[in-house]
């Protein structure tokens, strides 16, 4: 919005007020998580508890980070999901983008019967399928191997179905225009779509990442050796049992696989900068 | 051109590279798969006890040793791809599901046979209600390893200060002896309430699951089922005794406290640990984490009241073999190794979390005391039960095992049935809807309508397998 | 759009398809195909045609009490969420907002926190004697609206349901803003110049520019938003458990219970029904943006 179209100063305060009391709420749990995780034992479970750890910053208990760390082994499996998560996300993306452009722009026999399939694929619930596809996975040797934790993430409906929305906004106009330039389909895909639709590239690489990096129930099923576990298998080893022995420590450890995603999502979301798209060519 | 060759290039190599599978060596025929679940310091026990010794006592002998949080699951998904475990520690609360889907190997064959079988005597010293109760349709399919029981924790500081503020009414510690009546008003006259009526002090409290309706339901000489096992016997008189005693006990519970909040952030056992409670029904599990959190609580645990009966409902934690297995006879020589007499005291000596089923470790003087598991670092991860503290902590695990003078039978008891899961779930919510008091309906509807349900669930598994439906008496519908 | 597009069409699709099928879709009909049958895991599983789903019409009253708070549930949840997200996304949008970057983390966390710590952290929230939640509507005096009496929002009463409402908004909020915060950056800027132009206020150029440019995005965030509430699961199974409650079960957690009693073939046809009710609330979406879209030529 230019100059001109800035809303009077009182909206503009009144909105900064209401859009940061929201965001405090979207964080209050998890600042909940880190004050819990920086507790001693006892205290984390008495049931009248106290918004931050006793006594200063000094005393508090950062001790349950290392203990999380070395106890749940996170170092030897921080790169099983980092190879899963950032193989899965760089091709899924790719492959995503690809079908949704072919959706989105190119016509072919069929194109309209094979959408409606790949959309009907999200309507079963996947507690319901899974074990098919670990039957699938078996067949192909898959099981126990990182390969079951990238190849059926190599493409999603969702991932299609989301590039192919944010791709049919694209103007047909510059496509035309680089067919003009005598473009093949697939420089068309990487030099005129694929820099148009990065915000749209970014924020699935976000989810991507996110969904491939806490996934917990699929690893649980298809990974049998402990050598080849990642990161949320291996945090929820601090609770098996009879007893959760230390609840901070639980915390500190869900708070450490957390700090990558953050990290991902900072990164990939300098993207969403108003009108990166082409400009000048009427819509 | 090029540049977008390149790239198509590149992403099918990286692609391809995804799709090719390793190769995967199979077992051989001297190793073991042993599963379990547990809690890190846990495979002190497990691996680096029962798994290398069992090793060391076999030569060319090989465990692999792999613990899971959810094993019952992943037992599952094996059998259905034909695959299994050799030795697999399983819940005794999803026995009989695994036993119906086939993926439990029967040990008869291994238990009778001459040379490697366990004899007679060696089998009775298992606790009898809890080895009978694992035959199914004739047959055997798991070893108890251990006996986990629910208790009366109390805490004597509460106790002790009681008496001291009221010297011509004492309250005498918890014991055998006690009564529902005795219970009732030890809860009554110890919870102490403020100016708004809110209590800062309980009584009586304990989590809201079945076993405290089923504990109380024996005690009054009810049965959970009837000897078919597809009729539940719950909306009885005992039954309704049992849940009345339940609202007596927690006249304040409802919206002060949700069901289902076993290790959950605000349990009970979080108000007892933190000396809020007086009383706190909970598994003998429940001792060693008291004691981690918070080791200055003077507390001590008792044996259960008594009703009409004495009775004391007990769970178990069972070993099997996967009718998958390829190596079940030596499978079969590591069960034995687990399940006899020092590896089920090194099982307490331990974790101290359930005493083990063998009566005969129980009675042992080294029963009496325990070392627990301090880690690498000196951290205590089991804290251990020295010897002075074994008449508070350690005594009233006896109980469930010692014949009752009056009756000559053991009061415990461990419920294992067909839709015994089913069952506890449907408990679990009729105790929560028992307790609030937002209930209008009288506690016979109450029970009337949860046996209904579950029958009704009862009726749809049996038709879904083909089985002819259950006919039951009118009026228990 | 040449001839040519169409072998060149199928190049970009094959290899994605290929796996959405063998991954997806054909288990999807395997399942499917599962709820006609009775399979104990290891017979071979015998055919008893509707069976399975008579016995869930007739013998499960938890299965409707399920599906009443999933529809309730859903219902709820995707419109507020998507009218909400789209506003924020506007807002953090702004050239004149203060702090972009920061409010747009803070606002990702909750997608982004493993279940695990989301079920331990609001249980604790929502406990109705030592929870957050209570004790600052006790110190806001909120509790009048209640008629005093605090809700127990872990119990089994409408109140969890609203619980479980509130709780959704809160995870997937940040989701959703951040689908539409790219949707945004693809806005050609020209267009809002273009409407300062015609003299357009700020609120106008919201409503007539940049809300139909992102139509498209509206369209998925509504088709999946439904799909996923109306398949909503860890959320529930996380904070209300196992618990089968009245109010507070949902069918995908009714499913999954099913399945840890190992009724494999039973919770098929739970999920096929589910099938059935997104695939029926999908179409009508569907038709009814599409006629809303003529409507609009």
């Amino acid at each position: 919005m230019s100059a001109a179209n800035r809303p009077h100063w009182l909206v503009r305060w009144l909105v900064h007020v209401v859009t940061y009391a929201v965001a405090l709420t979207m964080i209050a749990p998890f600042g909940w998580m880190v004050s819990t995780s920086l507790k001693t034992s006892q205290r984390a479970i008495d049931p009248n508890p106290s918004l931050l750890p006793d006594g200063p910053p000094t005393q508090w208990q950062w001790n349950h980070y290392v203990e999380a760390w070395d106890r749940a082994h996170l170092g030897d499996f921080y790169l099983n999901s980092i190879i899963v998560a950032l193989v899965v996300t760089v091709l899924s993306v790719l492959f995503c983008a690809m079908a949704g452009f072919a959706f989105a722009k190119l016509r072919f026999a069929g194109r309209k019967i094979t959408f409606a399939i790949l959309l009907a694929t999200l309507l079963l619930p996947y507690q319901v399928y899974f074990i098919f596809a670990y039957f699938i996975c078996s067949w192909l040797g898959y099981i126990d191997q990182l390969h079951a934790l990238i190849v059926p993430f190599l493409a999603s409906a969702f991932g299609i179905f989301y590039m192919r929305q944010s791709i049919i906004a694209v103007p047909d106009s510059l496509l035309d225009a680089g067919r003009i330039d005598g473009f093949t389909d697939f420089e068309l895909f990487v030099n005129i779509i694929v820099p148009t639709v990065r915000p749209a590239l970014a924020a699935l690489a976000i989810f991507t990442f996110m969904a491939s990096w806490n996934n917990f129930f699929w690893p649980l099923i298809v990974i049998d050796s402990s050598d080849h576990i990642t990161l949320p298998l291996a945090v929820e080893r601090l609770s098996a049992g009879q007893f959760v022995d230390s609840w901070p420590q639980r915390m500190a450890a869900a708070t450490i696989i957390t700090v990558p995603t953050i990290f991902v999502f900072v990164l990939f979301q300098r993207s969403f900068v108003e009108g990166l798209a082409l400009t000048g060519v009427k819509g | 051109m090029r540049r977008s060759y390149l790239i198509i290039l590149i992403i099918a190599a990286a692609t391809i590279a995804c799709l090719i599978p390793p190769g995967v060596a199979r077992r051989s025929k001297n190793e073991l798969l042993f599963t379990v679940w547990g809690m890190p310091f846990e495979d002190n026990l497990f691996r680096d006890g029962y798994a290398r010794d069992f090793e060391a006592q076999n030569p060319g002998v090989t465990v692999q040793y792999e613990t899971y949080p959810d094993v019952t699951k992943k037992y599952f998904v094996w059998h259905l791809r034909g695959f299994g475990a050799d030795v697999m520690r399983l819940p005794i609360t999803d026995y009989h599901a695994m036993v119906s889907i086939g993926a439990l190997e029967p040990l008869d064959r291994f238990i009778n046979d001459p040379e490697i079988g366990m004899t007679v005597a060696d089998q009775a010293d298992f606790m009898p209600s809890l080895w009978d109760a694992l035959e199914i349709g004739g047959k055997r399919y798991a070893i108890p390893s251990d006996n986990a029981q629910y208790g009366l924790y109390y805490n004597k500081t509460i106790f002790d200060q009681y008496n001291t503020e009221h010297p011509d009414d004492p309250l005498a510690y918890p014991d055998a002896s006690w009564t529902w009546e005795d219970l009732k008003k030890a809860g009554e006259k110890l919870t102490i309430e403020d100016e708004d009526g809110e209590i800062v002090q309980y009584g009586v409290d304990f989590d809201l699951w079945a076993w405290p309706f089923m504990a109380f339901l024996a005690q009054a000489g009810g049965e959970l089922w009837d000897e078919d096992q597809t009729t539940t016997l719950i909306n009885s008189p005992e039954g309704l005794e049992a849940l009345q005693f339940v609202v007596d006990l927690l006249p304040h519970a409802g919206p002060l406290r949700s069901a289902d909040l076993k290790d959950s952030a605000t349990g009970p056992d979080k108000f007892f640990v933190t000396g809020q409670t007086a009383i706190l029904l909970d598994g003998s599990w429940r001792a060693p984490f008291l004691e981690l959190i918070n080791p200055d609580l003077d507390f001590a645990v008792a044996p259960l009241p008594h009703h009409r009966e004495r009775a004391v409902v007990s769970g178990s934690v069972l070993w099997a073999i996967s009718t998958h297995s390829h190596n079940k006879h030596l499978a079969w020589k590591m069960v034995k190794f687990i399940t006899n007499f020092e590896q089920s005291l090194r099982y307490w000596d331990a974790l101290r979390v359930a005493p083990p089923s063998r009566l005969s470790v129980v009675r042992d003087e080294a029963f009496r005391s325990t070392r627990g598991i301090i880690d690498e670092r000196g951290v205590v991860r089991s804290p251990a039960m020295p010897r002075d503290r074994w008449e508070d902590r350690g005594q009233w695990l006896l109980y469930a095992t010692t014949p009752d003078p009056a009756t000559g039978r053991m009061p415990g008891f461990v419920p294992v049935t067909p839709y015994q899961k089913d069952l506890e779930d449907k408990i679990k919510t009729m105790l929560g809807r028992a307790v609030s008091p937002d209930r209008k309906q009288p506690l016979e509807d109450l029970l009337d309508s949860t046996a209904a349900e579950l029958h009704r669930i009862i009726d749809r598994d049996r038709l879904a397998r083909g089985e002819p439906a259950v006919r039951r008496e009118e009026g228990k519908r | 759009m040449t001839g040519r597009s169409t072998r060149s069409g199928w190049a970009f699709v094959a290899f994605p398809l290929a796996v959405v099928f063998l991954f997806t879709a054909l288990p999807t009909v395997a399942g499917v195909v599962l709820s006609f049958f009775v399979w104990n895991g290891s017979d071979a599983p015998s055919f008893i045609g509707l069976g399975n789903f008579q016995a869930a019409m007739t013998k499960d009253p938890q299965f409707w009490y399920a599906l009443r708070n999933t529809l309730i549930f859903a219902a709820v949840t995707v419109p507020i969420t998507t009218v909400l997200a789209f506003l924020f996304a506007v807002i953090l949008n702004a050239r004149w907002f203060v702090g972009r970057t920061a409010v747009r983390t803070m606002f990702f966390l909750p997608a982004v926190v493993s279940i695990i710590a989301v079920g331990y952290v609001w249980r604790w929230v929502l406990d109705p004697k030592a929870g957050l939640l209570n004790a600052t509507l006790e110190w806001a005096h909120l509790d009048a609206l209640f008629g005093g009496d605090l809700p127990a929002w872990l119990g089994d009463n409408p109140w969890g349901l609203g619980a479980m409402i509130l709780v959704q908004i809160w995870r997937n909020l940040g989701f959703c803003v951040v689908l539409y915060l790219a949707a945004l950056s693809q806005v050609p800027k020209s267009l809002h110049e273009a409407a300062s132009v015609d003299g357009a206020g700020p609120w106008q150029s919201i409503w007539c520019v940049t809300w139909p440019c992102v139509r498209p995005m509206t369209a998925f965030l509504i088709i999946t938003g439904s799909i996923w509430a109306l398949q909503v699961f860890d959320l529930v199974w996380g904070i209300w458990g196992e618990a089968q409650m009245r109010w507070t079960d949902v069918l995908n957690a009714h499913l999954y219970r099913e399945f840890t009693h190992l009724r494999l073939s039973y919770s098929a046809t739970i999920g096929v029904c589910m099938l059935l009710l997104t695939a029926v609330v999908t179409i009508a979406q569907i038709r009814w943006m599409k006629r809303s879209e003529e409507a609009d030529r």
